[in-house]
């Protein structure tokens, strides 16, 4: 069979790191091939080099048999390679047709031809059975539809070899399996498709051929059906994986309660009348698809945001107008879905995002609001050590971190203070699977102290690993919340579509 | 009617910095240098002038020195991704150091400097016209080319394929990136549209109604340009009712002086236009947001 | 540390690269570039009298770029420092010709009260308005400067217009008011006491003191410092209102300790100087301190050097215009390494 793609022994590096050492890799023309491995593996960082988004240090690329050097990413779609990126590529506030054909407008004379545009972008996702409005702007389409925009710009380019990165991440699995039926199509009219995942379930699904990273290395291509579950699993990790118990504990006393809350931004009632609450020793896990209302609940409950109405209590006290500060007072610990935005200071070093929430406490505030350097020293250094933060020393920059070890940093600073609830929101979003154990036995320990739990995740395996029972939102609502032992996988999902079983 | 002409010629000195500012922050960049960018191309235009004893060339000195000053900013906050900031007041105060430097060194004057060898640019007449004499006739010809050129970036704007690259560089430049069309590159073309015409505005400081250059003369419309810019926030429409208010009021300031009033106060008028315009245009959206 | 080393090489090559490209322009006036440095170091520090002129010519910059250090610092930009140094100057000279009688020692104090308080509201108007409504207090600030200078010389040239000569200024001060020449040959005078205070006040906020860290999380990611329980909204009004009155301060000290009188152009453009001397420096206040004096050098060596020499003084802007794009460049291309890492998922 033909090769769509090979590498030959490229390499990539930034700075010291390599990101992509000697890899050498072919994809058969017309296979649906998957790239899996942990985050920072290289897969990424391996596709932007044939997107020719990165340049590559050595070795080389054919597309087609044909050699390539590309220098922007115009030079690989004039080869018909198409990305689909995890961060999606879109402009929000241009319509769903100019999105499209961005880069490649159809023109009359000098001007930018919208009408053909409007007629050529609407007749290609008919064609393709997608429902869009080729009219709306982009930032009032769900998730799942601004990734269609996103394959209807391949398709309007005419790509043959579409390269999708983690385009999972972000969808119901009802979603992920549309997904999966337009991919089969893809593969079915001829075309390569390049699937980059890290859920072992989705490659073992759809792919013909799977290929494994490890720290920028390819460790071998097999063909689906040669390959078990579990040794891709070993494979991507190296080394086994033990799975995680949850001892039962006596719910009876509730500690945080959450009465009729509902949030109006802007017009629009983005929570709608959410009660719930949550007991000590117990993990309540929250799940939906993005822009349901989670992440505005989380927000009101750590209290960087104030709902419109209703009321939260903690431990019997009211605490909805209570301020962040007053609420660390009490002992509400928040680990915030992103990292990057609110988690840390990226530019800071790491030990003062270390010191952060703890900054007014006796041990570091002296007389006069000078701070004592000396102690907020050593307390960095000895909450390095115990959480294994790989650093260089504390005073480096905490965004030069990986994705892991970032959440570290935040981990230890929360778990640090003397928590009665913990707030957690995708603790392990983009954390490499050694991370990922360790941060699910931390949450876990604090279960076991008897502290009460509000888990935020898109990761359904994470809540099904961690939580004693699970709610689900939909448009702002909380339309399933059952026990553990009672859900699965496909209850959960049709919950987050908004259907009741 | 002097209100209207003065207006006019205010309205020319600031649109055409507008204009070029509007580009270069619809592509993403804020343009801080316009000041000093007008000031250079003010004394190239009069260097240019003086030798040649040609308003052409005059033009051509001051667009090639408004150049100079574009695309250092360019370099540094596209290349370097360096703070405008820093950068652009680091420029305009070189601008306002080095014209005051070549004042002393070139033509061996302090402050300003004036010569009957400098050609100004001509005014236009279009012969009699009858009741429309006054509205229409001899109004320099960079006043004509300025509405030439916002007619034509209206339909650029919103009817060409640069128009909408200009945008996407500004809003999400990976977006664009990734669709193969280089943002730095449509940086680059915003930054370099906008030297040219801040040339043509700093010509016509110095040489288009007068023969003279005078140390920091720009006096502040660069940054009249930028505030209106910043308030149109990219908006074709927004930004042009920004700029005629601006202009307006800055002309109304100065044909009241006749009226008796000082000068100096008079001189507040546009600045404070745009501090109550700027407040209204928050506390109002802030009561929008608080309703809900 | 290795950051604060690397910024102290690059501004440090960057001055030295600057410096040479100077004496190549020196070149081109026929003086040798030894000489004309020569001329200037010792025309700016070579005695007690001119060390005392450069002392003096620091102050306003010294203040103002502290100004600047504090708000950017907290991630609020006040660029009005101009316009509050102006309008306070203003006001504490209109207060000194009006009213006379008062004991030295308390007009002093009530002389810089009134300074600090005047350019401590200017600056706490677009801080509010900021705060509050989300008005850009960038446009919002610039446009201040404007119509704070335009009303002082408004008042100059009107109302406050001086009985005693020269246009564009007011009335000499009452005498009590003066903060005393140290010596009759310069302007420097019992201000500079002030102005050290001030300075110990905002190094001890801006570096070892709690607020100094809150601000800097503020600027470095606002979500963080609202989710560490920072109360981001109050932290940004204290280090606009420090900010303007540290600009207010500078305005003072040059009516009571320089000119004993407001004289419009009484800043020619200090306040920006001190800007771009924060930014260089990183709003570090310790370097803000070591570059205006620098700068204070270069400034009255330029004037020495144009008498001597007949080199125009504006050479010294380009030289540190120059040595602004250096450091510049070279923090761009230092850091370019480091981000690009973080660029990778």
């Amino acid at each position: 069979m033909k090769n769509a793609v090979e590498f030959e022994n490229v390499t990539k590096k930034f700075g010291s790191v390599t990101a992509v050492n000697a890899v050498n890799l072919s994809i058969e023309d017309g296979e649906i091939h998957s790239i899996i491995g942990e985050n920072g593996a290289g897969k990424t960082t391996l596709m932007r080099l044939l997107y020719g988004m990165y340049k590559i240090d050595s070795g080389s690329v054919k597309v087609f048999g044909k050699k390539v050097r590309f220098s922007s990413p115009k030079d690989a779609i004039a080869n018909g390679i198409g990305m689909v990126h995890q961060n999606f590529m879109l402009i929000d506030s241009f319509t769903v047709y100019e999105n499209v054909v961005l880069g490649f407008e159809p023109k009359r004379n000098l001007s930018f031809d919208r009408k053909s545009a409007r007629r050529i972008v609407k007749e290609l996702a008919l064609r393709y059975g997608m429902n869009v409005n080729v009219d709306e702007k982009v930032e009032r389409l769900s998730v799942g539809l601004q990734q269609k925009v996103e394959i209807l710009k391949l398709l309007y380019r005419k790509a043959n070899i579409l390269i999708f990165d983690e385009p999972t991440a972000v969808l119901t699995p009802q979603e992920s399996q549309l997904l999966f039926d337009i991919l089969k199509k893809f593969k079915e009219s001829g075309k390569t498709v390049i699937f980059i995942s890290h859920k072992l379930r989705e490659v073992k699904e759809i792919s013909n051929r799977i290929t494994v990273m490890r720290n920028g290395k390819n460790l071998g291509t097999f063909k689906n059906e040669e390959i078990s579950e579990e040794r891709l699993a070993e494979m991507v990790a190296g080394r086994k994986i033990p799975k995680l118990s949850l001892p039962s504990v006596d719910f009876s006393k509730v500690a945080l309660k959450v009465e009729n809350v509902s949030l109006v931004e802007n017009g629009v009632e983005i929570v709608k009348n959410v009660s719930f609450d949550v007991r000590e020793g117990e993990v309540l896990g929250v799940a939906g698809v993005v822009g349901n209302g989670q992440s505005e609940l989380e927000e009101m409950v750590s209290g960087m945001k104030k709902p419109t109405s209703g009321k939260i209590v903690f431990y019997d006290e009211d605490v909805t107008n209570l301020s962040v500060r007053a609420r660390r007072e009490r002992g509400m610990v928040y680990i915030p879905q992103d990292r990057i935005k609110t988690g840390l200071a990226p530019l800071a070093s790491i030990k003062e995002n270390m010191l952060m929430g703890h900054q007014n406490k006796k041990q570091f505030l002296g007389k006069l609001a000078f701070l004592k350097r000396g102690n907020i020293r050593s307390f960095s250094i000895s909450l390095i050590e115990d959480y294994e933060v790989v650093c260089k020393s504390p005073e480096e920059q905490a965004g030069t971190l990986s994705g892991g070890n970032m959440q570290r940093v935040v981990i230890a600073r929360e778990f640090s203070h003397r928590a009665r609830f913990l707030l957690v929101s995708q603790p392990t979003r983009g954390v490499d699977i050694g991370g990922i154990e360790f941060i699910h036995k931390k949450i876990l320990k604090m279960r076991e102290e008897k502290i009460a739990i509000l888990l935020f995740s898109s990761d359904l395996d994470e809540i099904l690993t961690l939580s004693d029972r699970i709610a689900v939102m939909y448009e702002g609502r909380i339309n399933y919340l059952c026990t553990r032992e009672k859900s699965d996988l496909t209850k959960i999902g049709l919950a987050m579509l908004g259907m009741k079983r | 009617m002097y209100i209207y002409r003065s207006t006019i010629a205010t309205l020319t000195m600031i649109m055409l910095p507008v204009l070029g500012g509007m580009w270069t922050l619809q592509a993403g960049i804020l343009n801080i240098s316009q000041e000093g960018a007008m000031l250079m191309a003010a004394f190239f235009a009069v260097l240019g002038s003086y030798i040649f004893s040609s308003f052409w060339m005059g033009l051509l000195f001051a667009i090639l020195a408004s150049l100079m000053i574009n695309i250092i900013y360019a370099f540094f906050c596209i290349n370097l991704r360096a703070n405008i900031w820093v950068i652009g007041m680091a420029l305009n105060i070189l601008a306002s150091s080095l014209t005051i430097l070549l004042l002393k060194s070139v033509f061996g004057v302090k402050g300003s400097f004036t010569s009957s060898k400098i050609q100004q640019i001509p005014s236009l007449h279009l012969g009699n016209l009858g009741p429309l004499n006054a509205f229409l006739n001899d109004f320099s010809l960079v006043v004509w080319i300025t509405i030439g050129l916002v007619l034509f970036f209206k339909y650029v704007d919103t009817h060409t394929t640069f128009g909408l690259h200009l945008k996407a560089a500004g809003k999400n430049w990976q977006a664009l990136d990734t669709a193969g069309i280089s943002s730095t590159l449509i940086r680059y073309e915003s930054i370099l549209i906008n030297a040219v015409l801040v040339g043509i505005a700093g010509a016509y400081l110095s040489i288009g109604y007068l023969k003279l250059f005078n140390k920091d003369m720009s006096a502040g419309r660069g940054w009249i340009a930028v505030a209106a810019v910043i308030f149109g926030d990219g908006n074709f429409t927004w930004t042009l009712i920004a700029t005629i208010a601006f202009g307006f009021m800055d002309a109304l300031g100065i044909s009241l002086q006749s009226y008796g009033l000082n000068s100096n106060l008079t001189l507040m008028f546009p600045y404070l236009a745009i501090t109550a315009a700027l407040i209204y245009q928050g506390v109002r959206s802030y009561r929008l947001k608080e309703k809900g | 540390m290795m950051e604060r080393y690397k910024g102290l090489l690059i501004i440090t090559v960057s001055f030295f690269l600057a410096i040479f490209i100077g004496g190549l322009l020196m070149l081109l006036y026929k003086v040798s570039p030894i000489d004309g440095y020569k001329e200037m170091v010792m025309g700016a520090i070579g005695n007690k009298f001119v060390l005392y002129s450069t002392l003096d010519r620091m102050i306003p910059i010294l203040l103002t770029g502290l100004s600047i250090a504090i708000s950017f610092h907290a991630g609020i930009w006040n660029i009005g420092a101009q316009g509050q140094l102006y309008l306070a100057a203003f006001v504490v000279a209109a207060m000194g010709v009006t009213f006379h009688g008062i004991p030295s020692m308390m007009y002093i104090v009530i002389g810089v009260s009134v300074g600090l308080v005047v350019g401590g509201i200017w600056a706490w108007i677009p801080g509010y308005l900021k705060v509050k409504y989300n008005v850009n207090e960038v446009v919002l600030t610039i446009m201040m400067n404007s119509i704070a200078v335009y009303f002082t010389l408004y008042m100059v040239n009107g109302p406050f217009r001086t009985t005693q000569g020269s246009l564009g200024a007011t009335n000499i001060i009452d005498k009590g008011m003066w903060f005393k020449h140290l010596n009759p040959l310069s302007n420097l005078n019992t201000g500079v006491y002030v102005a050290i205070v001030a300075t110990a006040v905002i190094v001890y906020l801006m570096v070892f003191s709690k607020y100094g860290y809150e601000w800097k999380m503020s600027r470095l990611n606002q979500r963080f410092a609202v989710y560490g329980g920072v109360d981001v909204k109050r932290n940004l009004m204290m280090a606009m209102v420090v900010s303007g009155m540290l600009a207010g301060l500078a305005g003072t000290l040059l009516v009571m300790g320089d000119y004993h009188r407001f004289l419009n152009g009484i800043s020619p453009g200090y306040s920006w100087t001190g800007m771009i001397l924060a930014m260089m420096v990183n709003y570090d206040p310790i370097g803000v301190i070591i570059t205006s004096f620098i700068y204070a050098v270069m400034a009255s060596g330029g004037l020495q050097m144009e008498l001597m020499l007949n080199i125009p003084q504006e050479l010294v802007q380009i030289i540190f215009v120059l040595s602004v794009m250096f450091v510049t460049a070279g923090y761009s291309v230092s850091n370019k390494m480091a981000n690009r890492i973080q660029e990778e998922g």
